[in-house]
């Protein structure tokens, strides 16, 4: 018998598996298997979605046989299996229901793709495989796998990178690095909550071609909207073929008339990301935002990782948390450490004219007809615009916007420090001309490289 | 009852080179499996040739000699259009060397859909698909394996 903790590799669901069944008539049946979950030294689980012959046959007949592969080393082990419960709620039937309803997410089958049970399986006998299509005779190592180094030193230096931020705004950027530097993540972002509620919004992303800020994610809306409402952390290895999964169901769907929903919700990031992570930061109770991760190749995860990375989840959400009470605190009056401000990117070229128009029904704005920002971030604009242009001030403090009743600041918990981050971050993607350089702890100049033109639509 | 036939675009994507996993189960209906390295469908159309390697096969023989059932599930990992035959053994035997080139070709097919969605071609290319045992199968029935709202719906 071989221990089930050493096939972690094989839960990742990187390399599909398969089912083999039988009715109690004695018909044998077989079918491919997305994924095959740990539960503990004695049990596994399998997703039930459909109600299919192999569910059928194990109601019947509880014995089956499953084949994983161990993406590692491409060997094979079959597990021999006999089914004992079907599980529709605890912590195995949400960490699965969790994933596949990411999934779903994407694929615009939400209610249609769902995790309907979590079959627990005892496992009576693990042994390898000698032989197997898809299985070399000697076992060699998978090319690109890559691990987690969660070490002291590790937490050591991502904790350093929060300490030594002199700003929130350096701060978000600061874990984004160091979670390549220490980890080697190169993809991956921070959305905060907006001021929609039920809404997250990134606010500082690393290793994209287009940095994305700004842009918005709804509660239950793919892996980050499904963390944020779930408030647990989602894995999705395998990504590629669980969405190739998601299409087939998608298609039968359709034949069926049942997926009136033809509305699809892109991935975030990479194009065809291979592994996804989502990790809520939580403080104190409150969802603060999601730290959402992923690499374009396979991608080992164990178990204990998932740990490591709510310790870090949590460590950041307070870190962000205190960040914006320290300089809501501050408010205008306190110089930065040291007297450094933040790198501002370098003033762009004058521009003759900057159209930028202010729409009041959707509180938005646009500049040259380009969508910027809206809500909060624009209203915050558009009030520093017309008092520019009315009295030639440029030099602004985070506490006389909050006692500005025209931003319609609530009364508690504004976050007016992140909507600025978020601000002045989408004019350095979109309007570079426009900068808001921050020139002390909650206070910020207002910049113009041309001459702004600000239309008030209706 | 009378045999389903295979219809021939279904018959060609059998042959086109997908995974089969096939399944068959002893005395006391504990099930067990195998992938299959190849397939050919008869001219009649409600009958297949399934080749097994050697060692596969000679796990899967205690329960063939026992009750002949078999079931092989057809899949195809790129767009998971998926089948399943249920069937009766009804003869074994060596694979010839005639009729090795049709499963060298079918197992480079299966390895060249499974690389385009991240398989390590080393691992496709080092696949042993010999020595194998042809097990000769009489059609029962046809089933749609696709996933999915209607899935195990007959198919012919």
């Amino acid at each position: 018998m071989i221990a089930l903790e050493s096939l972690t590799s094989c839960y990742q669901g990187i390399i599909p598996s398969w089912l083999c069944t039988c009715s109690a008539a004695g018909e044998p049946n077989c079918a491919i298997l997305s994924n095959v979950d740990y539960v503990d030294s004695r049990h596994v689980a399998l997703s039930f979605q459909f109600f299919n012959k192999s569910k059928r046959n194990i109601v019947e007949n509880p014995h089956a046989v499953v084949r994983m592969i161990d993406p590692d080393t491409l060997r094979g082990y079959r597990l021999t299996l006999r089914y004992v419960r079907t599980e529709t709620s605890g912590p195995v039937f949400e960490s699965m229901r969790l994933r596949i309803e990411a999934i779903a997410s994407y694929s615009g089958l939400k209610g249609i793709f769902k995790l309907l049970g979590a079959d627990i399986y005892e496992v009576l006998a693990s042994e390898h495989i000698a032989y197997e299509v898809g299985l070399p005779r000697e076992p060699q190592p998978a090319a690109g796998a890559t691990g987690l180094t969660f070490t002291m030193k590790a937490l050591q230096e991502f904790g350093a990178s929060i300490h030594d931020a002199p700003t929130l705004d350096c701060m978000l950027d600061s874990i984004l690095a160091t979670l390549e530097r220490v980890f080697g993540f190169r993809n991956s972002m921070i959305l905060l909550a907006s001021d929609t509620p039920e809404r997250l919004e990134l606010i500082a992303s690393r290793g994209y071609p287009e940095g994305g800020v700004g842009s918005e994610v709804t509660y239950g809306e793919g892996i980050i909207g499904m963390v944020a409402e779930a408030r647990q952390p989602i894995r999705i290895t395998g990504m590629m073929r669980q969405m190739l999964y998601a299409d087939a169901v998608r298609r039968r769907a359709q034949e069926h008339g049942l997926c009136p929903d033809d509305r699809r919700i892109p991935l975030p990031g990479l194009p065809a990301p291979e592994f996804q992570i989502g990790i809520p930061l939580l403080a104190r109770g409150e969802l603060v935002g999601v730290l959402c991760i992923e690499t374009d190749r396979s991608y080992r995860f164990f178990e204990e990782d998932r740990s490591y990375l709510e310790v870090l989840g949590g460590f950041m959400a307070i870190a962000i948390q205190n960040a914006l009470l320290h300089e809501r605190a501050d408010d205008g009056d306190a110089p930065l450490p040291g007297d450094v401000a933040p790198a501002a990117p370098a003033a762009p070229a004058a521009r003759q004219r900057i159209q930028v128009e202010w729409f009041a029904a959707d509180e938005c704005i646009l500049v040259d007809g380009e969508y910027l920002v809206r809500g909060l971030p624009a209203r915050i604009l558009r009030k520093l615009l017309r008092e520019h242009a009315e009295t030639g001030g440029n030099e602004f403090t985070n506490r006389r916007l909050r006692l500005d009743r025209s931003l319609q600041l609530p009364e508690l918990k504004d976050n007016l420090e992140s909507r600025l981050i978020l601000l002045r971050r989408r004019l350095e993607e979109r309007c570079p001309e426009i900068r808001l350089v921050q020139s002390g702890r909650g206070r910020f100049r207002l910049e113009l490289a041309g001459e702004v033109a600000l239309a008030e639509r209706a | 009852m009378a045999s389903p036939r295979i219809p021939d675009e279904l018959a060609a994507f059998l042959e086109s080179g997908v995974a089969i996993v096939v399944a068959t189960r002893d005395a006391a209906m504990r099930p067990t499996g195998a992938m299959a390295c190849a397939v050919r469908v008869h001219d009649d159309r409600e009958s297949l040739t399934l080749f097994l390697h050697e060692d596969a096969a000679r796990e899967m023989a205690p329960n063939l000699a026992d009750n002949g059932l078999i079931a092989a599930d057809f899949d195809l990992p790129t767009s998971h259009r998926a089948c399943q035959v249920k069937g009766t053994v009804v003869g074994t035997r060596p694979a010839s060397d005639g009729e090795r080139d049709l499963i060298e070709r079918q197992l480079a097919g299966f390895g060249a859909d499974l690389e385009q969605i991240g398989f390590p071609a080393a691992g496709t290319r080092a696949w042993p698909g010999w020595p194998c045992v042809a097990l000769e199968v009489r059609v029962r029935h046809l089933f749609e394996q696709t996933p999915g709202p209607g899935t195990g719906g007959p198919l012919a």
